[in-house]
């Protein structure tokens, strides 16, 4: 509905069509607190979002060392972020996965279907940096 | 030398909310208000579209009940068609209804109330959020993901999506229940109906352990409104409305058909959200509450047993049928929840759930409808207006925070006498007020919109309009 905010929902679509059983990918319209049921299966987990800021896009690992971890959890339900959820399952199921956090540059967000032009030739760079990423989580495994 | 306070926004609400405190020269309390501060405008910007994207387009309007707000709007269009849904559509439709009860009031009980609760309401509030009671309650934590995770995969099952559902559609429903989705919603209610038992179980001990505070806690006489069925039992789907007294006496029984006639909606030039009251009374005096304390308060049972067991034990623990502490609001909501359990494994155990009749059809429509449920937080009314061509001409939505702005400024009156008395405002006094507002479970998105982090500022003005002194607490 708001065109490049549709980016985390183009990249994970292509990304299941490549990794089939091999990656489960969720496509959520907002995250939310009980995901975590789900993610607590999972040793590597990759949240990819549309980003407003001018960065083109950017790949960083969440770090979870203890002494550094301030809980951040909100007042509200309409804004959650991935370091909440890696706090919940650690402090919930004991779980330190590996998190990633993948950020695309959007330029439109106006209401409308589909991708900008340079919204989608950034979102393709990415896609191609992490598909390497998972190809070697993969191997590792 | 008057002076103003406020408070400002309000925490571990959903929205934005603002409280002024005015006191009178000798530093009592003379008057307070709950402002609402935003305008949201859904009504007007549905005039022009056709009736049959209401159910989609109204829950726009939050993002923590969409599923009643789409269901309120979905009976409000099959009104306009003129039909009775098919059985199995009415079925499906209370079914994901009964989800969203469950993850609400999970969601308000577990995230939000539950830090006033476990923690104590005196506690520092650094440490009384969800952050403390993950660290304190760890396994009850899990508990409200999970039954929040419960209440949302019924909604998804249903209409493919967790949050604003594509579902009901005028004259019905868009899918049906699988025999296998059936099934898998099947193997966990067991354990859904045994963790809310537990919950009423908690909260129970928690209102018994607390006493006359739990008791006492912004406590005041007021009506209440509540839907109920034919039996007079507690319904939350459909049913008649009934307004009961504080004394549990029922004062008027009528269709949403006929809400109109019954309720009005004051207007008030310091909030943008409306004040409804019983007509024949008149504002302020017809004022009432809904939402669970008010629903328990209306109906003379519940039809589940589970729960019905629970309603007898908390009448026989506050000694009359009606309850009036709003802190009671927090156990009523977990009775709800239970009920809502209960029935979600009845309407699952019941073969028309898997049925294939899924709508009716109509080649005429009438000139309005009116669609009427108990949302997590209280009585939603949907009411259109349509022209010949389907087209709103007007849209009325009364939604729950609406019906209760009158009490939850009542109960900021009461926290503020208590807390203030003279120059010197008591320790503790922010953090009343804000478990006071949070009892109605105030949803100010459906009035307004949430966005964003709260943090609470109080500023005290004197009398000429100088700021005084001023408190921020961010969370």
């Amino acid at each position: 509905m708001r065109k490049d905010d549709g980016i985390g929902l183009w990249l994970g679509s292509r990304l299941r069509l490549k990794f089939k059983q091999k990656v489960r990918v969720y496509l959520l319209h907002q995250l939310v607190p009980e995901i975590v049921e789900e993610l607590k299966e999972a040793d590597h987990i990759i949240f990819i979002d549309a980003s407003s800021s001018n960065e083109e896009w950017s790949l960083r690992r969440l770090s979870l060392g203890e002494e550094e971890f301030q809980p951040p959890l909100n007042c509200d339900f309409h804004t959650f972020y991935p370091e909440e959820l890696a706090y919940l399952l650690k402090r919930l199921y004991g779980k330190k996965p590996e998190i990633w956090i993948l950020s695309v540059k959007g330029e439109n967000f106006s209401f409308g279907a589909g991708l900008s032009l340079n919204a989608r030739r950034l979102a393709k760079e990415a896609e191609n940096l992490l598909e390497g990423l998972i190809r070697v989580k993969l191997k590792d495994a | 030398m008057e002076q103003r306070i406020e408070v400002f926004p309000v925490t571990r609400v959903e929205g934005h909310g603002k409280i002024t405190i005015h006191l009178n020269e000798s530093g009592k309390v003379e008057k307070t208000f709950f402002h609402v501060t935003q305008i949201r405008g859904f009504e007007k910007f549905c005039e022009g579209r056709v009736f049959w994207e209401m159910p989609v387009m109204t829950q726009r309007a939050c993002g923590i009940c969409p599923v009643s707000h789409h269901l309120a709007s979905a009976k409000a269009t099959d009104k306009i068609l003129g039909v009775e849904i098919p059985p199995t559509a009415k079925k499906l439709r209370e079914l994901m209804h009964m989800g969203q009860l469950v993850q609400s009031h999970s969601l308000h009980f577990f995230h939000l109330a539950s830090p006033d609760l476990l923690l104590g309401m005196d506690a520092d509030p650094k440490i009384r959020n969800i952050v403390g009671v993950i660290e304190k309650h760890p396994d009850l934590a899990v508990r409200g993901v999970k039954l929040r995770k419960y209440g949302q995969e019924v909604i998804k099952t249903l209409s493919g999506k967790r949050i604003h559902p594509r579902f009901a559609i005028p004259g019905g429903v868009n899918k049906g229940l699988s025999i296998e989705e059936r099934d898998m919603l099947l193997r966990d209610i067991d354990w859904v109906i045994d963790s809310l038992r537990d919950t009423v179980k908690l909260i129970k001990n928690l209102a018994e352990n607390w006493g006359e505070r739990f008791r006492r806690f912004a406590s005041f006489p007021s009506f209440y409104m509540g839907l109920v069925d034919e039996n007079g039992n507690l319904d939350l789907y459909h049913g008649k409305i009934r307004l009961c007294d504080h004394r549990g006496r029922i004062i008027d029984e009528f269709s949403e058909d006929n809400y109109l006639e019954k309720i009005g909606e004051w207007v008030e030039p310091w909030s943008y959200m409306k004040f409804p009251f019983y007509k024949e009374l008149g504002y302020p005096e017809g004022s009432y509450r809904v939402g669970p304390l008010a629903r328990l308060n209306c109906c003379d049972d519940i039809s589940t047993p589970l729960a019905k067991e629970e309603l007898t034990a908390f009448r026989q623990m506050i000694g009359d049928k009606v309850a009036e502490g709003s802190l009671f609001y927090h156990y009523a909501r977990m009775i709800e929840a239970l009920h809502a359990a209960e029935r979600l494994k009845e309407l699952l155990e019941d073969p028309d759930i898997t049925g294939t009749e899924l709508r009716a059809v109509s080649r005429e429509f009438k000139p309005e409808g009116i669609g009427v449920l108990e949302a997590p937080r209280g009585t939603l009314i949907h009411h259109y207006k349509v022209n010949e061509n389907g087209e709103i001409v007007k849209a009325n939505l009364i939604v729950a925070t609406v019906h209760n702005n009158h009490a939850m400024n009542k109960a900021v009156e009461l926290i503020a006498k208590e807390y203030i008395k003279g120059p010197e405002i008591k320790e503790g006094f922010l953090n009343m007020l804000e478990v006071a507002i949070r009892c109605y479970d105030p949803c100010l998105s459906c009035a307004t919109h949430a966005l964003g982090k709260m943090p609470l500022q109080v500023i005290i003005y004197d009398a000429e309009g100088n700021k005084v002194n001023e408190l921020v607490r961010n969370h």
